[in-house]
């Protein structure tokens, strides 16, 4: 019988999370850190990520290595993003660092979408991004995509 | 909302999902924005995305209307240019088109549908301006080599022997250039529609091997990177062909063969090159359609993910085939008598130099 070994992942603000080794193994980064790190890795730190984000990225690989198959996946991934966009933008970034590509797909592919029904004001506002364009250069890329009505 | 801004790579994952209308608007967003989606890495990067999904656009005209650019929904669109009587598409490749608009066969211009930008070409230096008795075969490729797009072009001056010159178009240069290699003198391009395809990086032409008819047509191959020719198998037909054409499925080298008039059977080849590797996608009956002296077939796209299959009927219908069951499940006939189909791809590729926009 095979004894399940657990590793602790602390976040960025101290927080620590005990999961089996198979599910941290999901990120690419830890299983990384573990192949690379001596034999008595079994905390590893993730600086980049806050315990509350931390603790949804684990539930995310929790249900993907220990019920890959099952009929409801894609509707617990549809759920999972039905998040704030505040908490669905640290998932992106957390999936990021932590190399886990099907969390970065579905967030990424989630916050996309939001951008396509935004004004270029709502993107910024929702994106945080300074407008440094001068009112000139804003006329003429107007004038550029005023047809973008047609396609 | 956190202040840390995106890292650049998540940020370029998000963009890259995004249409090109989207895109463009992002443009408008900051200056950062701007110069990471007008960098030739990021529109790598999206074109590679949007590789899955190819986008349909038609042609359509007649004595009643002139000619429209519709969208599959019926809705007329406008183009950044006026539209003459026949335009011809000559090849669409990472989201670039080449057009023929007129005034004759020759003028030619390379446009993107999604950015809206278009392009003259400018007259090739190696035919007289006002000579209509030539014949050219265009098409539009892509060197991977030199990272250009190029149209290759076919002309033979009626006036003087049987003899195909290829010049070939690059984008990057703005220049026809004369290759040195030249086309066998017994090889006469078979008219297929639009002209020639671009697969695998070369354009290929269906040739008539005069003055030996009784050999059959070739399939012969313009390889842009190597600037040289090669020829491709074909699968083995069957008797009584009244005729063959090319085409291309999703990055695949198609041949149709019409035998016995009325019959149409699509190949595939799945690997390039391979003999072996062709395979009967569709055959089909048309009896019922009044086609003369026999239809031209044209596979266009995949459709219910994978299991059907959209063909063009000469310009004027469009039928739905069921790849598994093996049959038409359904047939539509276009409101005008032109229905020119065509698939691109959308990208943010950009017509360097001498760039027009409407």
């Amino acid at each position: 019988m095979t004894s399940s070994k657990t590793i602790v992942l602390r976040s960025s603000d101290g927080a620590t999370f005990e999961v089996d080794e198979a599910v941290a193994l999901h990120s690419l980064m830890i299983k990384h850190r573990i192949e690379t790190g001596g034999a008595d890795s079994t905390t590893i730190d993730v600086p980049e990520v806050t315990g509350n984000t931390l603790s949804k990225v684990i539930e995310y690989c929790k249900k993907h290595v220990e019920a890959p198959n099952s009929d409801d996946l894609k509707s617990f991934d549809t759920d999972f993003v039905k998040v704030d966009q505040a908490v669905l933008c640290h998932l992106a970034k957390a999936s990021y660092y932590m190399n886990i590509k099907g969390l970065l797909d579905l967030s990424s592919k989630t916050i996309a979408d939001m951008f396509k029904g935004k004004t270029v004001e709502q993107i910024r506002e929702t994106f945080h991004i300074k407008n440094d364009f001068t009112p000139e250069e804003e006329e003429e890329l107007r004038k550029e995509n005023s047809w973008n009505l047609f396609v | 909302m956190s202040d840390v801004p995106f890292p650049a790579g998540v940020l370029e994952d998000i963009l890259s999902r995004l249409p090109v209308k989207s895109l463009l608007q992002c443009r408008s967003v900051s200056k950062s924005l701007r110069a990471l989606i007008d960098s030739p890495y990021f529109v790598n990067l999206h074109m590679q995305k949007s590789m899955e999904t190819n986008k349909i656009l038609y042609f359509s005209g007649d004595a009643r209307f002139p000619v429209t650019l519709r969208n599959p929904s019926g809705v007329t669109l406008e183009t950044p240019f006026e539209l003459t009587d026949y335009p011809l598409v000559l090849g669409s490749c990472h989201g670039l088109v080449c057009l023929s608009n007129g005034p004759d066969e020759r003028s030619i211009l390379l446009w993107n549908p999604s950015t809206r930008k278009y392009k003259l070409i400018p007259r090739s230096i190696y035919e007289p301006l006002d000579d209509l008795d030539i014949i050219t075969f265009d098409q539009l490729g892509y060197d991977h080599v030199t990272d250009d797009y190029k149209v290759v072009r076919l002309s033979h001056f009626t006036s003087e022997s049987m003899v195909f010159r290829v010049v070939v178009y690059s984008l990057k240069l703005d220049t026809w250039q004369s290759v040195e290699q030249d086309f066998p003198s017994t090889f006469f391009p078979v008219n297929c529609y639009g002209q020639g395809v671009f697969v695998n990086g070369a354009v290929h032409w269906l040739v008539n091997q005069i003055p030996f008819p009784d050999k059959g047509n070739l399939i012969y191959a313009f390889d842009l990177a190597t600037q040289s020719f090669h020829t491709v198998p074909q699968p083995k037909y069957p008797n009584n062909i009244t005729a063959t054409d090319l085409g291309i499925l999703e990055g695949r080298l198609c041949v149709i063969c019409i035998h016995e008039v009325y019959n149409a059977d699509i190949w595939v080849m799945g690997e390039y090159g391979v003999k072996e590797s062709w395979s009967k996608l569709a055959a089909l009956t048309m009896r019922d359609m009044t086609t003369w002296p026999y239809p031209t077939v044209r596979p266009l796209i995949y459709t219910k993910k994978g299991r059907d299959v959209l063909l063009e009927v000469d310009g004027q219908w469009l039928i739905d085939y069921d790849l598994q069951e093996k049959r038409t499940i359904e047939m539509w006939k276009g409101d005008t008598s032109l229905l020119s189909m065509f698939v691109y791809q959308e990208t943010l590729v950009p017509l360097v130099r001498n760039e027009l926009v409407a």
